[in-house]
């Protein structure tokens, strides 16, 4: 008798599917055990259903957490690892070949020793020839960001104002419009390192149109005044289809009644504009800047494929010493590390400013 | 076995073929390419113990490797008559650590491989040459009206012919891959400035013992600027890298084309006749300390036994069948590569451009001799300032007083000069 509910007990705490065995087995024994066990067998199904529904309960609590833990896994392995796995390797000096890792912490010299902050050090200002080569790559990165940044505002808005006025043709203009979106960048890239040679289009077209004394003898990309401009156009076509269709949903966003009542006003077509579509587009204009400045900062491919640095250092840039620092021949993996956060730190401040200048604008 | 070099995988097949046919054992070639992705794999390769049992180098970089446990030590698998396979001046100095090596590492508070010590070999070379050569296009000289047999014996007479080719077709006389600075620095400079100066000078300057100012090597700047100031370069070099500058040579673009042994096979794939070409070390300035530069063979690629192989004594076998004289012929006839190991100068067993190459080389020359320590940083400032030449942004005195500031810091760093 006194195993019967200790076997009961068992099973209540099993699902429904595996407590029948027992309850088959609670029906060969006494009659009073039967009805003891019935009793405590009508009593197990609500138990039952009350802990499925404290599981499912538990569940849809927590529902939001289990969606996200895959992609906190990932982040955590292949994003936050990686990131700290970077700041702590910028105050060593490692060649890549030895072990550095940090679960558990191995760093053997001599292909690993601590840097302290000479990593840092020697790029800022320890090491007169690198320091120098490191500020002038940083000056490209900061004239290719404002001057990248502001030629794609200034040709993406006025696109996507004409744009959603055009009434006949706009699906042709916008896929014409999205081609260098959707063209391989190495294609592109290829592309007008043609059009740029001495013998290229842009050169045949200048002389064509009479305007030879305009063109760049050595080739747009290997003459030191026009080189970095000549980059700085590539970056703003391939910006411009990006920031338009953001301007023309932006724009499709705007109450027509707005315009109509400065028409009314006696508002000319530039007032509308600056009083208008400027301010309400000031949310969109801070994605483009913040998306531009970072994607300049921090972008190198371009500059890889087409000029790697050249003509003689002036269209080097951060990104491009990272990659030479850390894939090149010279394999200071730390430096490059290092290189890397002192990027970062400028594009997380930029983007700070950016926020900071904009937001009571925004907010208004 | 890994590679970057795609265009090996040819020869380096057969040998493995070979190889299969007489022991048995299978050996596969990989090539990863371009040398950044190779050296990433390597790096990610060592970190997860998924190196090969026979793996590629650049000759010279192997210390970081071997520093790093990654290496089976060949000390002493490398016996006397293996050594003796080897051309002069490759394994001896630069697959062995040399004292002057282990000396400057133990100095340089950045070095990684303090650990090596002199003496120790993880490696042998397969590939070698050198740059230095000069290619002349006969077509272009004669009808510049320039004798087309006749090489220039100074870099004077040169720069003359580059003048008249100029002049005559509106050619232009140069081209190679400038964009890449260490190509105007290793293959046109450092000749230019080893014949000049005499080796003891040339190491004096590098080392921090003498300056980039002395005469011998201010002519040398001076006559690299001539270059850019008569316009003689293609017009576009500064765009210009190693590969393009030798089809655009090819291509009629230019009447010379600077380049290295490699370069030979380069241009006749590309369509040129080898009765058009001409070549040539690059010839010494007038008054030069010496009077001919002596190109010798330097090891520009290492085979290694990883030390996560399996087959540890295999991969040891497979290396030295490699480096044997006929696998090395049978390399060099399917790539047209230079071997670093002694094959016969018979052009049916390595083919007629070959032999004029292995002629070509002395067995000892003034680089081999040399004991000069080439800084990171003076060397970046050398590589951009000689493309500043020809942007007209720097002038032979400014490019001298700043290579002496480079150079001083970076020996500073280190204590002071590299003593003779």
């Amino acid at each position: 008798m006194l195993e019967c509910p200790n076997v009961v007990l068992v099973i209540v705490g099993l699902p429904d599917a595996l407590a029948y065995p027992a309850t088959h087995f609670a029906s060969h024994i006494s009659t009073v055990a039967d009805a003891s066990i019935n009793s405590l067998n009508r009593v197990s199904p609500s138990l039952n259903r009350k802990r499925s529904r404290t599981i499912g309960q538990w569940l849809r609590e927590n529902s939001g957490i289990l969606f996200v833990l895959p992609a906190i896994i990932l982040f955590l392995v292949f994003g936050l690892y990686t990131v700290i796995y970077s700041f702590v390797l910028s105050f060593f000096r490692w060649n890549g070949f030895g072990k550095f890792s940090l679960i558990p912490f191995v760093c053997n010299a001599p292909t690993c020793q601590p840097a302290g902050l000479d990593n840092f050090a020697q790029f800022l200002y320890k090491e007169p020839t690198l320091s120098r080569f490191f500020w002038q790559a940083m000056q490209h990165n900061i004239i290719m960001a404002v001057v990248v940044t502001a030629g794609t505002i200034l040709l993406a808005l006025p696109l996507a104002v004409a744009l959603n006025r055009a009434v006949r043709g706009r699906a042709l203009y916008r896929t014409a419009l999205m081609l260098p979106m959707v063209t391989a960048g190495i294609a592109v890239y290829y592309v007008w390192s043609f059009i740029y040679e001495p013998d290229g289009l842009l050169n045949g077209v200048l002389q064509t149109i009479g305007l030879g004394f305009l063109q760049a003898k050595q080739g747009w990309l290997g003459q030191p005044d026009r080189a970095l401009i000549s980059l700085m156009i590539v970056m703003i076509w391939g910006a411009v289809p990006l920031a338009t269709i953001l301007y023309l949903a932006g724009l499709q966003t705007i109450e027509k009644d707005l315009y109509e009542a400065a028409v009314m006003d006696g508002a000319s077509a530039w007032q509308q504009l600056a009083r208008i579509t400027w301010p309400l587009l000031l949310p969109v204009t801070v994605i483009i800047v913040i998306t531009s400045i970072n994607s300049v900062l921090q972008g190198y491919e371009m500059v890889y494929l087409m000029t790697y640095g050249g003509p003689a250092g002036h269209t080097e840039v951060v990104g491009l010493q990272i990659f030479k620092y850390g894939f090149g021949d010279q394999r200071q993996l730390g430096v490059a590390s290092a290189m890397s956060w002192a990027l970062f730190i400028l594009v997380f401040l930029i983007a700070l400013v950016n926020l900071r200048l904009f937001r009571p604008q925004t907010e208004g | 076995m890994w590679t970057w070099k795609v265009f090996h995988v040819p020869g380096l097949e057969q040998i493995a073929k070979d190889y299969e046919a007489k022991t048995g054992v299978k050996v596969k070639i990989t090539s990863f390419n371009p040398d950044e992705v190779y050296r990433t794999k390597i790096t990610t390769a060592s970190q997860s113990g998924d190196l090969p049992d026979v793996l590629s180098y650049w000759s010279g970089g192997q210390w970081e490797l071997a520093a790093a446990d990654q290496l089976v030590d060949l000390s002493s698998a490398v016996d006397a008559d293996w050594q003796k396979s080897f051309l002069p001046g490759t394994y001896d100095k630069v697959s062995v650590m040399p004292q002057d090596v282990f000396d400057s590492c133990q100095k340089d508070p950045k070095c990684t491989y303090k650990n090596i010590k002199v003496g120790q070999s993880f490696s042998v070379p397969y590939l070698g040459g050198q740059a230095f050569f000069v290619y002349a296009n006969k077509e272009m000289l004669k009808e510049a009206g320039l004798d087309p047999n006749k090489a220039p014996t100074t870099g004077e007479e040169w720069l003359e012919m580059m003048k008249t080719v100029k002049a005559k077709t509106q050619k232009a006389g140069l081209v190679t891959g400038v964009q890449n600075p260490d190509v105007l620095h290793y293959w046109l400079f450092n000749p230019l400035l080893i014949t000049s100066c005499g080796t003891e000078t040339y190491d004096a300057i590098y080392n921090g013992n003498d300056s980039f100012s002395n005469p011998c090597s201010m002519r040398v700047l001076k006559w690299i600027n001539d270059l850019a100031v008569n316009e003689l370069w293609t017009p576009d070099v500064l765009q210009t890298n190693i590969d393009p500058a030798d089809v655009a040579f090819a291509q009629g673009k230019a009447a010379f084309d600077l380049g290295g042994t490699y370069t030979l096979g380069f241009l006749i794939s590309q369509g040129m006749k080898a009765e058009n070409i001409l070549s040539f070390a690059v010839p010494p300035l007038q008054g030069s300390k010496l009077d001919k530069l002596q190109v010798t063979a330097s090891p520009l690629i290492d085979a290694m036994v990883t030390k996560n192989s399996r087959h540890q004594m295999e991969a040891l076998d497979f290396i030295r069948f490699m480096t044997t004289p006929d696998a090395m012929t049978t390399f060099a006839k399917i790539t047209g590569d230079f071997p670093a190991v002694k094959v016969p100068a018979d052009p049916d067993k390595v083919g007629s451009v070959m032999v004029g190459l292995l002629n070509a080389f002395a067995d000892t020359g003034p680089f081999t001799d040399s004991k000069a320590e080439q800084l990171e940083a003076p060397n970046k400032v050398i590589g951009i300032g000689l493309q500043q030449f020809i942007t007209k942004e720097s002038t032979p005195e400014k490019l001298a007083a700043e290579l002496d500031a480079a150079n001083k810091a970076a020996w500073d760093e280190r204590g002071g000069p590299k003593q003779p």
